[in-house]
């Protein structure tokens, strides 16, 4: 790239910082990069998904960034919305994007309540650039502006966080990617995607994650997104992809990404040298650290989620009094008669529950503990999952922000169209071709008929029953007359694009 | 002399005869009291002799046969309580008194005869003897006695009032603790819910056995609160059959609203139930009508003061055969006693009976005050729980309800917070309760019938 272009590049992106700074409680993305000026990065942009690249202009040759630490209102997902601090809007704040040996000066605006100070974690520096409040500098105080100014002496996947209150100030959500790219890559990356993890709590019926809860969490997020909030990493067959996880919370993670065996590339250290790297399925992930893996992309959709069991699962209760197994037939209408609302759940696991929470109402600005719908039915899963779709039609965005601008939901660029025999099958022949007796209400029994539809009271789909004569054997047990998650789902999920 | 004796005896007994009819009421006494009811209430009293047969028994088993409103367990209490009817009697009573103080004393013929010891006719003296006051001060008595019967029926009046009142407290609490007995159900069915559920998680192996424990024992609470509700139903129907006159027989055969009345819109002001009152409490103008007969009781004791004076007819035959007849005087000389203790006892009832009216007045403006405050303070309290606490506790199980939706929160908990509810909606139904017998009770304190507006 000449310097001519360089600057007139930098001009671009001026004009968009400007409108960055008038929009900065927009949530989505500002582009600040064009098709035209993507062309010319000597790297390939990272996408922040579910977030977007912060802007920079060119000052006396030095990258000079603006980040303003606020309150901001932040959607987890459809149906809940937070109080965050942020940067320039966002949880995480924008990713700042850099080559080795740029020199950047960052501006740091605290439109907080309380003293801030930024710390870029992982980066070297002169010790008083390193953003601890008290050790290093002074607080930046509410209203006022710091700069710092350092040349980036290294390349790897960095981050930056508040280092003043950080209990507070991280918990509700003020962190982001500083990702630096090496001055001559090794290597050409196709697709290049950042996921920062963290964790929250966030009372039910509530809007401010409660920073004082050290440890039982009950959202977690890829981006300050919980699933089915959550985008999706899209790649074309034999694409190389990188991912980049970062980590700045409480808990341990345990990434596990399906269908591949991936190349653990560069820990928050830098590069690892070829002979070093090593490969697995699942990347552990702890506080503070970073790691980058690539992959060849293999065809299909496949699921991309932490693997700690109650990760990828949105809040729920831990002190209920355990169901599973307990048949409730009887005692169900007993309470129904005093809680006309109530509805049995949990006898036979929670499966069922990802199809209720769509009709069954819950708390205010909260989300069900799984959701999301799949092309062979409820996928039940929340909070760190999300899909890894590699299609042969993939979209290829010119830019990180146009991505983000346009892809919002797990299902946004359709399903995986599965070669014949290569899905897994039900062994019986009859299997989605059952006579169906009736359609009827898992919720409202009384409520039968002929052909499907939902349920006049409660809306919920009607539930498909065998044609078998119900008196014979122990039907009496609810669960007995269930269809099981099979052809109506799928037709649904298939109709959904 | 015979003449002038005849016209003696006939001047003294047909006086005694004009006032003694004049002075008996002609009325028992009963039709006043019944309109003065019937005024303040809208019920019509019966009174009648010996067990209710006939048209009186037949009425009430009309009454009975449908729901046993307020209205008609008013009517059949004032029909059938025996109590009652023996309070009625006191008009009776009362009646019988005021006609033997009407009635002149009989007069008193008197007779010697004497026996010569030698020959001769036997000396025979025959004399009749009428008190001579007594009739003078016949008219005075009689209105002693009028204002005393008047005295009475006020008394029994006010009386047949505060036994209204009370039939209308047990009645509200009848009606209450039937709706207590649903509530308690109704909670005991959520513990038994949850004490089924709690069974089967249990042999799930899903929860411990003090888990389990815990469910049965809220059941047994349950169970044991509803045993004491039921009790108390029991004993408020008892309570209501009894004021009613009814027998066992009839227990189980009469059943009331299960539902208290609303609050009526608003409660007349404390000033305006004390001007009623003062105008109206009927043993406020039994006190006064007890000043009265002092008065009138001491005008009469200021002609007591008049000698005790005999006269009489009196006829002789002498021993010699003559024949002599002559009236006859006996004068009390009052030297000793002049009456002027039974005047000064008096003079002091009357200042009594104008201290004790006075008190009367005070307690009975205090009473007013206390009633309307308590009746202000329980609507205060049905309006907290109504308008307040039970959209709060209906709001806090609706959203339990969505966190159980969400499992965010276990059954049993969302049952728990149902019973709360329940627990403030029995609340709710004693305050109701509560308020409807401190308005009988306000009723009562200003005499019968609250202001027009203040309806009950
Ligand atoms: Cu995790």
């Amino acid at each position: 790239m000449s310097i001519k272009r360089l600057i007139l590049f930098g001009a671009v992106v001026v004009v968009l910082s400007m409108a960055t700074v008038l929009a900065q409680r927009v949530v989505s993305g500002q582009t600040s990069l064009t098709s035209e000026t993507v062309k010319d990065l000597p790297y390939t942009p990272v996408v922040t998904l579910n977030g977007s690249t912060l802007p920079w202009k060119m000052v006396d040759g030095t990258k000079e960034f603006h980040l303003t630490v606020e309150e901001i209102t932040w959607e987890m997902a459809p149906g809940m919305v937070v109080k965050a601090w942020g940067y320039n809007g966002q949880t995480p704040g924008p990713t700042i994007e850099a080559v080795e040996g740029d020199r950047v000066r960052i501006l740091v605006e605290n439109k907080l309540p309380e003293p801030t100070a930024v710390h870029w974690h992982g980066v070297i520096l002169p010790s008083g650039m390193d953003g601890v409040a008290g050790l290093t500098q002074w607080p930046i105080p509410p209203g006022d502006t710091f700069k710092y100014e350092f040349t980036l002496k290294q390349h790897g996947t960095q981050m930056y966080h508040s280092h003043g209150d950080e209990m507070v100030q991280i918990g509700l959500g003020a962190m982001g990617f500083f990702i630096i790219h090496p001055k001559r890559p090794t290597h050409k990356i196709d697709r290049d995607y950042a996921i920062f993890l963290n964790e929250w709590f966030v009372q039910p019926g509530t809007a401010r994650p409660d920073p004082n809860v050290m440890t039982d969490f009950n959202i977690f997020t890829f981006n300050s997104r919980a699933f089915p909030g959550t985008a999706p990493l899209l790649a074309r067959p034999g694409e190389r992809v990188r991912v980049r996880l970062g980590h700045v919370g409480q808990d341990f993670h345990a990434i596990h990404m399906h269908g591949h065996s991936f190349t653990i590339v560069a820990t928050d250290g830098g590069d690892i040298p070829e002979t070093a790297q090593w490969m697995e399925t699942t990347v552990a992930i702890g506080p503070g650290q970073t790691r980058d893996y690539e992959f060849i992309a293999i065809p299909g959709d496949w699921a991309l989620h932490c693997h700690l069991r109650h990760h990828p699962m949105n809040a729920m209760g831990h002190d209920i009094p355990n169901v599973l197994g307990v048949n409730q037939a009887g005692v169900e209408e007993k309470i129904q008669a005093l809680v006309p609302g109530y509805m049995a759940m949990g006898e036979t696991g929670m499966h069922e529950h990802a199809e209720h929470a769509k009709h069954m109402a819950g708390p205010p600005n909260t989300l069900p503990m799984m959701g999301g719908q799949g092309p062979f039915g409820p996928i039940g899963m929340g909070g760190m999952f999300t899909v890894l779709k590699v299609h042969e039609n993939a979209p290829r965005f010119a830019t990180a922000d146009d991505y983000t601008k346009q892809i919002q939901l797990p299902d946004d660029g359709g399903w995986y169209d599965n070669p014949p025999g290569t899905v897994a099958e039900s062994i019986n022949p009859d299997f989605g071709k059952q006579k169906i007796g009736a359609y009827v209400c898992p919720m409202h029994p009384e409520v039968r008929q002929s052909e499907p539809g939902s349920c006049p009271k409660c809306g919920m789909t009607l539930k498909p029953q065998k044609a078998e004569p119900a008196e014979e054997g122990d039907g009496n047990r609810q669960s007995e007359s269930r269809e099981p998650m099979g052809s109506q789902e799928h037709h649904e999920g298939m109709h959904h694009h | 002399m015979r003449h002038s004796a005849r016209a003696f005896i006939g001047v003294v007994f047909s006086a005694g005869l004009v006032f003694g009819c004049a002075i008996i009421p002609r009325q028992t006494g009963l039709p006043e009291v019944v309109k003065t009811i019937e005024q303040r209430t809208g019920v019509r009293i019966q009174q009648y002799t010996g067990a209710p047969t006939g048209l009186v028994a037949e009425r009430i088993h009309d009454l009975l046969r449908e729901e046993l409103t307020l209205d008609r367990a008013v009517q059949i209490a004032l029909l059938n309580n025996r109590s009652l009817q023996a309070t009625l009697e006191a008009l009776g009573i009362a009646r019988a008194d005021a006609i033997q103080v009407s009635l002149l004393s009989n007069p008193v013929f008197s007779g010697h005869a004497r026996v010569p010891e030698d020959e001769g006719k036997t000396n025979l003296e025959l004399a009749l003897a009428q008190s001579v006051v007594e009739t003078l001060l016949l008219p005075l008595r009689q209105r002693v006695a009028r204002a005393q019967f008047e005295q009475i029926k006020l008394q029994v009046t006010d009386a047949i009032l505060r036994f209204l009142a009370e039939v209308k407290t047990t009645y509200y609490a009848v009606q209450a603790t039937e709706q207590l007995v649903t509530m308690r159900g109704t909670v005991l069915q959520a513990a038994e819910a949850a004490a089924e559920l709690a069974q089967r998680q249990y042999d799930a192996g899903n929860i411990r056995d003090f888990d389990l424990a815990t469910e049965q024992a809220a059941a047994e609470e349950a169970q044991t609160e509803l045993i004491h509700a039921q009790t108390e139903r029991i004993a408020a129907r008892e309570a209501l059959t009894k004021i009613l006159g009814l027998s066992h027989s009839d227990t189980g055969t009469w059943w009331v609203a299960t539902v208290l009345p609303a609050l009526p819109v608003h409660d007349p002001s404390v000033e305006e139930l004390e001007m009623l009152a003062m105008r109206e409490r009927l043993d406020l103008a039994a006190a006064r009508q007890e000043l009265e007969v002092l008065q009138r009781g001491l005008t009469a004791a200021r002609f007591g003061m008049l000698p005790a004076t005999v006269a009489a007819i009196n006829t002789e035959t002498e021993p010699d055969g003559d024949r002599v007849t002559g009236p006859m005087w006996d004068v009390e000389v009052p030297i000793f006693d002049w009456g002027q203790a039974r005047r000064g006892r008096l003079k002091a009832q009357l200042r009594q009976s104008q201290h004790r009216l006075a008190a009367l007045e005070v307690a009975v403006r205090s009473e007013v005050r206390i009633a309307s405050h308590r009746l202000a303070a329980q609507r205060q309290l049905v309006e907290r729980y109504q308008d307040r606490l039970l959209p709060l506790r209906r709001q806090i199980v609706a959203s339990s309800q969505r966190h159980f939706n969400y499992m965010l929160i276990g059954a049993f908990q969302l049952l728990q917070l149902k019973q709360q509810e329940i627990a403030a909606q029995q609340a709710s139904i004693e305050a109701l309760r509560d308020y409807w017998m401190a308005r009988a009770e306000l009723e009562r304190a200003v005499g019968g019938r609250l202001p027009e507006g203040g309806g009950s």
